[in-house]
């Protein structure tokens, strides 16, 4: 048995004009705002905080990928017991948080602070050429491949012909997506989208369109993880940590085992499921990392919930809608909520409050078990967690 | 444009595809041990020793494994050339490339059809192969 770890603190960043930071912000007061927030929610103070996790590509240039130090620094942790920093893309948090389950539950730290911050849209730093072609980029970048979207389209392009998906189906998980942003009034969008305006949306690179893709956004969050027998004492209802599960295999999209079938996710959510003792029915709520249309398409069928190939029928007729059977990144996702580089975090944010019931308009009826899953790079690093109100 | 497109930070694993493409060669890892051809940026696999890997020219044939329309350019280089095809192509030997396709107006492409190189040549010699349709 032992220690239990648990989530006991989420909270995300307020944002306007479409996904803007309000002026007279900067990376770190994004952070320090999303990890008061998360603290007060528990009732915990920053003293109680013995372990950080942190990553952001706002060090560079400046303090460069050091980011534990600058936030150790600028928080004002004393004797931090516990650090991380791995970068690994999308689905960083959710390796951070596997990563703080183990140190708390090994023993050493207690309350671990993961933190986010993005002001990749006001500084307008997020674009499609800037990429040396340097060491693994230098096929894609000479060729003109922009990055990330011309990989993943890639892997669109495959599954479309191996499988036959369309582009109505890629449109059916954009607009669900959006129905659930209308509910989230901090997306970005929050107007309800068509079948025919995603199909009319301009084209990037084929098979995907401007609506097939992410947003680009600023944004932040944090969370706190302690033990259950600390959690006794706070404010918030511990989420347990009940499964999770990495997985890793190229960096190159082109290097992708089978570019139709996301291998990486089928392993990271086997592991998962394997350690919880669930399966994909026990799952109420599942936030997947929706950097394109795509993304959401694979993971689908990676994980489980459909069989491989028949990820185009399960989303059809808008069943990932508020109204359908199966509730899929009810923030909006980052396709309409918020997008500001790494987004895996918010699947975390999102899973907690949905749990604990405090989600408004877009509140789930009582859900018990939420999977998230992130995907970094170009499908290349993969990692799923599973959250659930019980303890196992 | 040419001369603004960004060229390859070569490196000691990759400077003989770069000039073995001046000499209108298409150079390519091989395995010994598993008898598998590859492409920078892989170097090793679980069950090679780096020693028993060698360079070999390979035909230059292929067929597409996927490919992507790009209407949105990588950066102001790629701007002229709108809309361009890059495409992921499994050489006849087994190694998957990323590289452009060309083609004419009246041609179109689909999965699987069969491409085969050309050295596209700067007026430096700089060359980057690249595919055409194989008809």
């Amino acid at each position: 048995m032992g220690r239990k770890p648990c989530i006991v603190g989420a909270s995300d960043f307020p944002l306007q004009n479409r996904g803007r930071a309000a002026k007279g912000n900067s990376e770190l007061t994004i952070q320090k705002y999303c990890a008061e927030k998360a603290l007060k929610q528990a009732g915990l103070k920053m003293s109680d905080i013995d372990g950080i996790a942190v990553a952001g590509m706002w060090g560079i240039p400046g303090p460069g990928l050091m980011q534990p130090n600058v936030l150790v620094e600028y928080l004002g942790i004393k004797s931090p017991k516990w650090l991380e920093g791995t970068n690994i893309g999308g689905s960083t948090f959710l390796l951070q948080v596997n990563h703080a389950y183990q140190a708390i539950k090994a023993g050493l730290c207690d309350t671990v602070l993961v933190l986010y911050g993005s002001l990749q849209k006001s500084k307008m730093s997020r674009v499609l050429g800037d990429r040396p072609a340097l060491y693994s980029n230098q096929f894609e970048v000479v060729s003109g491949l922009p990055l990330p979207v011309g990989g993943y389209a890639l892997a669109a392009q495959r599954h479309m012909a191996v499988y036959g998906s369309t582009r109505e189906s890629l449109a059916e998980i954009a607009v669900a997506t959006r129905a659930w942003a209308t509910m989230n009034e901090n997306a970005a969008f929050q107007t309800p989208l068509t079948i025919d305006e995603v199909m009319s949306s301009k084209p990037i690179a084929t098979p995907l369109h401007r609506s097939d893709c992410c947003l680009i956004t600023d944004g932040g969050g944090a969370l706190v993880i302690t033990t259950q027998e600390k959690s006794k004492d706070l404010k918030t209802e511990p989420i347990f940590i009940r499964g999770f599960g990495d997985s890793n295999s190229h960096s190159s999209i082109n290097y992708m085992p089978n570019m139709e079938h996301l291998e990486i996710a089928t392993i990271s959510s086997k592991k998962a499921f394997d350690m919880a003792k669930l399966t994909t029915k026990d799952i109420d709520i599942t936030m997947i990392y929706d950097s394109f249309t795509i993304t959401v398409l694979l993971t689908l069928e990676a994980i489980g919930f459909c069989k491989i190939g028949e990820g185009k029928d399960f989303v059809k007729n808008q069943r990932t809608a508020p109204d359908g059977e199966f509730a899929l990144n009810t923030n909006g996702g980052g396709l309409s909520y918020c997008h500001p580089g790494m987004y895996g975090i918010f699947t975390i944010i999102e899973a907690t409050r949905q749990l604990w019931g405090i989600c408004g308009k877009r509140q789930l009826k009582n859900p018990q078990n939420a999977l998230c899953h992130g995907t970094g790079g170009v499908l290349s690093s993969s990692t799923t967690l599973i959250l659930s109100k019980e303890s196992s | 444009m040419e001369a603004n497109k960004p060229r390859p930070i070569i490196d000691p694993d990759s400077e003989l595809y770069w000039e073995t493409a001046k000499l209108n060669k298409l150079m390519i890892q091989y395995s010994k041990d598993t008898k598998e051809y590859f492409l920078y940026s892989k170097q090793l696999t679980n069950t090679q020793d780096s020693t028993n890997i060698e360079w070999k020219e390979v035909s230059g044939k292929g067929t597409i494994y996927s490919y992507t329309v790009i209407h949105t350019p990588a950066g102001p280089a790629f701007a002229d050339d709108v809309p361009y095809i890059v495409a992921s192509i499994t050489l006849d030997e087994g190694a998957r490339i990323i590289t452009n396709i060309k083609i004419n107006n009246e041609e179109k492409i689909s999965i699987g059809d069969k491409v085969k190189v050309f050295f596209d040549k700067q007026e430096d010699g700089f060359t980057i192969p690249k595919f055409i349709l194989d008809q």
